[in-house]
């Protein structure tokens, strides 16, 4: 196995498959996008965004390395470089698909030197699904983000409990504690069918240079992730730096998608969140 | 003797009993700030901003009806009443808030708001299809916190005096694509660590934030929304840069690299 920066695996598409690929215990849950149920309207169009080109890639990348200023570092910038917090764990559920949204959430918010607050994505996952274990895809996750929020891990009253897909913590002061952590801004579709894949990386590229974190389907992996960073694993190979939402691997969660592997399938931009 | 006697219990039941009427051209009187101690009202009284639970936040109007309204729902109750009309609770523009008092309200339209769940909410006074009034209103239920410090947007920095409060806000439009160099702001160790540093603490967490144009506060420190809505209707143009020392705001340009920006933070936070 490959790993960047000596410490964060690669997986590789190409390579053996290995138990960091596909622990024996590890959920997945992503269900591919269905048009029909969720057409390309309902996100925003990213036709906005100022795409960086491949040709700046390298001093973007070195910019970021010498003043350590990326989403990478400031996750990592805990003590003795142990992550700001520990990455979010779905458990035994297949809700990858809104686990990739709160974490995040949650990147965004450490970005902006928000108090740390621990989301917990099964609340939204739970609610939308009636209580089931159900897969799904991040737009999902993102629009009842956008609409209605996401609740904060915990047991106090107006919280949702770890892991819990019981639908009696769906009170409403529930509902107002979500509503405090709620994505106010639109997000950016940036895999909409009209674009081609080239298109699809060089807006998740310049996502990662802005420090831009968010949700990614990958079909292959069966798996949604929250995007992190995009890096340079050497001279002109790039790949997609990911927070998985299953505790204790990679590196704290980190690991990076090279090749085909870092072509996302459905992706989400975050973009702001309620402070 | 007995006749300034009789005339003191008079002034004296006037006061009590009797809301001196503003002049309002719009005849439509919010609670002001009480007068303590000068006799007379003064000439522009600041609106009460603010309601506490279990208080009366009363608006009068002598002629016409209003359309009173609130921004989100579920932080006030308003309700609609007509005058004249006597109460006894507390109210919210009192010199003493925690103290219940007698007051008869002779306006024709009353419009009673009460604090239901703590927030901000905007408070929008309406009459004949025009806006007459728009105030924001911070509902407190429970302790009340203390006060935020003061923040004056335009006043300079005294560069000798001592630094008691420290904040930074960086204003950026996440959708758009900055230089390279002015990407790694605020995000760079080196602004990280001097601002975690030197940033006045609040709510177990530091003074710096990275907002963009259009944030909402709501959730914030009370400090830090107060400074955000403090300055931010008098943003320019953006990416800029908030500092805060000893409750006055400088909003400076957004700096060109990381060294830049943290010589500028220096120069402001020692």
């Amino acid at each position: 196995m490959d790993f960047y920066k000596s410490t964060i695996p690669i997986l590789d598409a190409d390579g053996p498959e290995t138990a960091l690929s596909h622990p024996p215990d590890a959920k997945f849950g992503l269900v591919p996008r269905d048009y029909s149920q969720h057409p390309q309207e309902m996100f925003a169009q990213p036709t906005e965004m100022v795409l960086i080109p491949q040709s700046e890639w390298d001093a973007r990348y070195d910019e970021q390395e010498e003043t350590q200023s990326s989403l990478e570092h400031i996750y990592l910038s805990g003590p003795n470089g142990e992550p700001a917090f520990k990455n979010l764990d779905q458990d035994g559920d297949g809700y990858c698909w809104n686990y990739s949204v709160g974490g995040s959430m949650m990147l965004d918010r450490l970005k902006r030197n928000l108090p740390i607050v621990r989301l917990n994505p099964h609340s939204g996952a739970a609610i939308i699904k009636k209580g089931r274990n159900e897969g799904g895809w991040c737009g999902e996750g993102a629009k009842f983000a956008r609409e209605v929020g996401m609740a904060v891990e915990g047991t106090d009253p107006g919280e949702w409990p770890l892991h819990s897909r019981n639908l009696k913590y769906d009170t409403p002061e529930c509902r107002a504690q979500m509503a405090k952590y709620k994505i106010i801004e639109d997000w950016t579709d940036l895999t909409k069918q009209v674009y081609d894949q080239n298109l699809t990386m060089a807006q998740v590229a310049t996502c990662g240079f802005n420090n831009i974190p968010g949700p990614g389907d990958y079909y292959w992996w069966s798996h949604s992730v929250c995007r992190v960073r995009w890096v340079r694993i050497e001279r002109g190979s790039w790949g997609q730096l990911i927070l998985n939402s299953w505790p204790n691997w990679g590196r704290h969660g980190l690991a990076v998608l090279r090749g085909n592997q870092a072509i996302c399938n459905g992706a989400l931009a975050i973009r702001l969140a309620a402070a | 003797m007995r006749t300034f006697a009789l005339i003191g219990i008079v002034l004296v039941w006037i006061a009590a009993y009797c809301r001196p009427v503003a002049s309002d051209e719009q005849t439509v009187h919010f609670p002001m700030s009480p007068v303590v101690k000068e006799p007379a009202a003064p000439d522009d009284p600041s609106v009460i901003h603010d309601v506490r639970v279990g208080e009366l936040y009363v608006i009068e109007s002598e002629e016409k009806p209003l359309l009173v309204a609130d921004s989100r729902e579920g932080f006030v109750s308003i309700r609609t009443l007509s005058g004249p009309l006597e109460f006894f609770a507390k109210f919210s523009d009192s010199v003493d808030r925690d103290q219940y008092e007698s007051r008869t309200y002779n306006s024709q339209f009353l419009y009673v708001v009460q604090a239901k769940t703590a927030g901000e909410i905007e408070l929008i006074t309406s009459s004949d299809n025009v806006i007459l009034k728009r105030i924001m209103l911070t509902v407190t239920v429970g302790p009340r916190p203390p006060p935020p410090e003061p923040v004056d947007p335009v006043d300079p920095v005294d560069p000798v005096e001592p630094t008691k409060s420290f904040r930074v806000i960086f204003v950026k439009e996440s959708g758009s694509t900055l230089s390279a160099e002015q990407t790694a702001i605020p995000g760079a160790k080196a602004i990280r660590d001097y601002l975690n540093a030197k940033t006045t603490p609040e709510a177990g967490g530091t003074g710096w934030r990275e907002y963009d144009p259009q944030q909402t506060a709501v959730n914030e420190t009370p400090t830090m929304k107060l400074l955000w809505e403090t300055t931010q209707p008098k943003i320019q143009s953006v990416p800029c840069m908030i500092v805060e020392v000893n409750g006055h705001a400088t909003i400076k340009p957004f700096p060109a690299n990381v060294d830049e920006c943290v010589k500028i933070l220096k120069e402001y936070g020692g």
